[in-house]
């Protein structure tokens, strides 16, 4: 389609980058208002009935005070120093790119193997793995809390990432299973014709073609990873592999929430997570198409 | 699908051992313990060693009133979030499928509302729409469509309401992703051949996006009623003190909000095993109607 | 492809590095220490000084109460023990100390004398059944501040003495537009427990039986006061928002009249912290102006397998060195009557007199029931309920007295 004819297409991006708009304000807005209020002071909070959209004097004491001691966060409450922030970041960040990417590697093998491979228990395998993913986690973590301590997973990364990780997979196997499922056959017959083993296939044809569901996959656990708060909750004690999201539950104070600090922490936060985000989800794009196999 | 050839088996067996063995370790294992757990009658407060009961625990809450209010409460939520995030996600995808200049940026834009720390996004609401001091407040005010502070979350029906809201907006990016990657699998000739053929933007939608999307529409679907019928995050930060105490608002106790009373509060922890079970059981039913439905429909096509 | 081949192997990596990362078994005993954030000992020095003195590496862990006691609660039932020492709230009589998580600490006191236990009040809260399972490390009782000021510009100068007459003082705040919502109290049980105790009701009998639900008792007049308070718009209606504690609103300035606690005067004039800073002082409650408590303490996990360490600490916790520097990082009154009376001839506690008098006027509740727990998040529900649904006082209390005997009957030994 290289005819280009200015109307239309002038036409086509405004009605996008009115709908744009429109959906970033909707998600937007409320992130917006955290940033916000991240840089105003207390004060500024509690005006009303007309709010401050924008602070007359920013200020940056709030992320000062995140990693420095900060002990007006709450009535009363002693927040240990800046390890506690930036070890609970390279942990979230460790553990859930880790998880994400091992997560990503084993849904992608499982996905193709259930997708294109007929064999005896291929469907009592997927079943298998499908069952039990509605079950709450609640009760099964006082058995699961037995069996790490025994394995000495307690307070690890490692244990973290291996849990995160199972979690995650049922739903990323599935959806790889979808995606796979969409490449056109054509192309793995003409490459096992050629000779090709299947680990070939799997890594230079099939992985590059499922390069969008690859990517989702990654995203999706990550993000499960990242925002998960039971789990780090039970199975991790100190700053060795706790992460984020604990950390931050410490902000809520005895009495009341220090929200000006919070929503500096908030911030913080999605920075990470932002920036994978921003790098990978240019991979979600099309991959080639039928007309490589021509 | 092809016949497996017998090198093959080596492969099928390496792929998958790695997530049979964590999955049969993990949740597998801790998951039969809970399913004992649930005949008996453990209760940590009771320092007799737990008894044998049998089905009774299930029985009860099946006759539970208190059960049933909460299930239909949960199913209430589902039916307020789950259309809804559902359409904003596909209609995203829509979008963020199109080529247009800075779609990177807007991509990654769109997910942060996910990115948002549980904790945090129940203060983040609750702080939105305080009624003395709110933003909510101060923009519609500012836009005169208000002249006084509304208290959004005064009432239980409203309470409700929000929970919704705040799960939509939470989520959508969820359903998004997976319908962006189903969207760009399909391949671009279909659209020229539809084109081709004169099919207008409606008719090519009907004709060869919403069929080849459907497995992947499918598996968001069952997904998310997972999770907003196993809502926690937000009914707790947001309505729930999340504060010293963290009391259980009766009006949005959902099912995961009472199993973690019976589990943690009431510390009942054989019928806490005994409603998860349930709660595995009804999702599971949900979940199987959609995959056989739609799912299967999806692939056939 | 390569891009993400690297990737996973930088993710690897990553993965490798950070295993080294967990914390090497150290050769000295490491004792780990659960609380919440303002159990956290505020002087890392003095911390640190311990430690070298003695030998023994304090791992102090602070998450929020409430998953403090999911932690405890699935440690314990895996037979594992969360941690040496627990910081116990005063929930945790009911939810962990009666379920049997934590050490009898008798012997450990006997042994040692210069703990001088008899400096430190209090300690039958965490005393079960003889058995002594935690310290009392400060002291907490639910009073009620005020701001003054406000309170003058109505025409009042003085706080009232009975419960008419607050109710009649705040009507006239709103009324002349002080105060929009001059009473500061949550939709929770505590405030029915406030009204009720200050107005003289026993709540309970010696055999736990709920004379609350007496004909024509106090309590009842408590709760249909309080019910009133919110029908009539007294108190905010984002109290409403959630069960919440009256806290966060009152300090943004909303409020006359504050359900508070031993130690809130200091924040509420804490300009940080409060709107209503510096006009903060407090009341004694109304009428025979009873009130209970809610101390904390420190006690050594059932499970744990360095007691002599944990015990070590606790000493140093509890040293009337360590509570003074508590007190004066995060207000929280000490329970060593010596620091006490430094601390209050020094003038460093804030409304002192009304505190001393206050406290002669103590009824507990009963805390240390092993029902305690579920009956008081039953009782916040209920009457949170009933508040909203516009629900009848004494349908309310009824309701509360028939699960508090089913619990009884559960759970009674």
């Amino acid at each position: 389609m290289t005819r280009l004819r200015s109307r239309p297409r002038m036409i086509r991006l405004m009605f996008i980058y009115l709908a744009v708009a429109v959906t970033l304000f909707w998600a937007l807005a409320p992130i917006y208002w955290v940033m916000v209020s991240s840089i105003s002071t207390r004060a500024e909070l509690y005006t009303a009935p007309k709010k401050v959209w924008f602070p007359a004097s920013p200020t940056l004491q709030n992320y000062q005070d995140l990693f420095t001691t900060g002990p007006k966060y709450r009535a009363g409450g002693f927040l240990p120093t800046a390890d506690l922030m930036s070890r609970g970041m390279r942990n979230s960040i460790v553990a859930s790119t880790a998880t994400a990417a091992l997560v990503t590697l084993l849904a992608t093998g499982a996905g193709y193997v259930f997708a294109r491979l007929r064999f005896r228990g291929n469907q009592i395998a997927f079943f298998y793995l499908m069952l039990m993913m509605p079950l709450p986690i609640w009760v099964s973590l006082v058995e699961l809390y037995f069996m790490f301590s025994r394995l000495e997973l307690m307070d690890t990364l490692v244990g973290l990432i291996l849990i995160l990780t199972t979690l995650a997979l049922p739903i990323s196997t599935w959806l790889m299973t979808t995606y796979i499922r969409d490449i056109p056959i054509e192309i793995e017959d003409a490459a096992l014709v050629d000779g090709c083993s299947r680990w070939r296939l799997l890594v230079s044809i099939i992985m590059p073609l499922a390069r969008p569901g690859m990517v989702a996959v990654f995203l999706v656990a990550l993000l499960m990873a990242w925002n998960n708060f039971l789990i780090p909750l039970i199975f991790t004690r100190t700053s060795a592999s706790q992460p984020m999201t604990v950390v931050l539950s410490l902000f809520i104070g005895q009495y009341e929430v220090a929200w000006e600090a919070m929503s500096a922490a908030a911030v913080v936060t999605m920075v990470p997570p932002f920036l994978m985000a921003l790098f990978f989800q240019r991979y979600l794009v099309r991959g080639l198409t039928l007309g490589a196999v021509k | 699908m092809r016949r497996v050839l017998s090198h093959d088996a080596v492969f099928i067996i390496l792929v998958l051992l790695p997530i049979i063995v964590l999955v049969t370790l993990f949740i597998y294992y801790p998951a039969a313990s809970t399913f004992q757990t649930s005949l008996t009658s453990e209760n940590l407060r009771i320092r007799r060693p737990a008894e044998f009961i049998g089905l009774k625990n299930y029985n009860f809450l099946l006759h539970d009133a208190e059960f049933w209010e909460v299930t239909r409460r949960s199913l209430v939520v589902v039916l307020l979030t789950l259309p809804l995030e559902m359409l904003i996600g596909f209609l995203v995808a829509l979008l963020l499928n199109e080529r247009f200049p800075g779609r990177g940026i807007v991509r990654t834009l769109v997910i942060l509302p996910w990115m948002m720390p549980p904790v945090v996004n129940g203060f983040l609401w609750g702080w939105l729409l305080n009624g003395e001091y709110g933003a909510l407040n101060g923009f519609l005010y500012e836009l005169g469509l208000i002249n006084q502070y509304r208290y959004w979350l005064r009432a239980p029906e409203t309470q409700i309401v929000w929970v919704a809201v705040v799960q939509t907006w939470t989520r959508f990016a969820f359903p998004m992703i997976i319908l962006l990657a189903g969207l760009q699998s399909i391949p671009d000739e279909l659209y020229d051949a539809a084109k081709v053929d004169g099919a207008g933007v409606w008719a090519r939608l009907r004709a060869v996006t919403f069929p080849l999307l459907l497995p992947s529409f499918a598996v968001a679907l069952v997904i998310e009623f997972t999770t907003t019928f196993q809502i926690f995050d937000v009914v707790w930060t947001l309505t729930s003190s999340g504060g010293a105490g963290g009391t259980i608002n009766p009006f949005t106790k959902t099912l995961m909000i009472f199993n973690y009373e019976l589990v943690f509060r009431d510390l009942r922890i054989g019928r806490g095993a005994a409603l998860s079970y349930i709660i595995l059981l009804m999702s599971l039913a949900v979940g199987m109607i959609v995959v056989w439905r739609i799912y299967r429909q999806g692939i056939r096509e | 492809m390569k891009r993400v081949s690297s990737f996973i192997l930088i993710a690897v990596l990553f993965t490798m590095l950070a295993a080294p990362g967990i914390a090497a078994r150290a050769q000295q005993v490491t004792i780990t220490f659960l609380t919440p954030p303002w159990g956290v000992p505020p002087n890392e020095e003095k911390l640190a000084a311990f430690e070298a003195e003695t030998g023994i590496k304090v791992d102090v862990q602070s998450v929020q109460m409430n998953d403090l006691f999911s932690r405890v609660q699935v440690a314990a039932a895996a037979g594992e023990a969360p941690a040496d020492v627990i910081f116990l709230s005063e929930e945790a009589p009911s939810n962990i100390v009666a379920t049997g998580n934590m050490l009898p600490l008798n012997d450990l006191i006997e042994a040692t004398p210069e703990l001088n236990i008899d400096d430190i009040e209090r300690l039958e809260f965490f005393t079960l059944d003889g058995n002594v399972y935690g310290i009392t490390t400060y002291l907490q009782m639910v009073m009620m501040d005020y701001n003054a000021e406000r309170l003058a510009a109505a025409g009042f100068d003085a706080p009232p003495t009975t419960w008419q007459e607050l109710r009649d003082m705040a009507v006239a705040i709103k009324e002349k537009g002080i105060d929009q919502y001059p009473i500061a109290f949550g939709a929770i049980d505590w405030s029915w427990y406030l009204i009720a105790l200050s107005m003289g009701d026993p709540m309970f009998d010696e055999d736990l039986n709920p004379v609350f639900a007496d004909e024509g008792s106090k309590a009842r007049e408590a709760m249909a006061m309080l019910l009133g308070f919110f029908k009539d718009e007294l108190i905010s209606p984002e109290m409403l928002a959630t069960p919440t504690t009256p806290h966060a609103v009152f300090w943004s300035g909303v409020g006359v009249f504050h359900q508070a606690w031993q130690g809130s005067v200091a924040v509420g004039n804490n300009p940080e912290v409060s709107a209503h800073a510096p006009n903060v002082k407090y009341m004694l409650l109304p009428e025979v102006g009873n009130t209970w408590s809610f101390p904390a303490g420190i006690g050594i996990s059932a499970n744990s397998k360095n007691v002599e360490a944990a015990w070590k600490f606790i000493q140093w916790y509890v040293s009337p060195d360590t509570q003074e520097d508590i007190y004066k990082a995060v207000g929280l009154y000490p329970s060593r009557i010596s620091v006490q009376q430094a601390l209050h001839e020094a003038g460093a506690i804030e409304g002192y007199d009304v505190i001393a008098e206050q406290s002669k006027r103590i009824h507990e509740l009963p805390r240390y029931a092993l029902w305690w727990g579920p009956f008081a998040q039953y009782a916040t529900e209920t009457i949170y309920q009933a508040i909203l649904t516009g629900g009848d006082p004494d349908k309310v209390i009824d309701d509360l007295a028939k699960e508090w005997n089913s619990l009884k009957e559960e759970y009674g030994e």
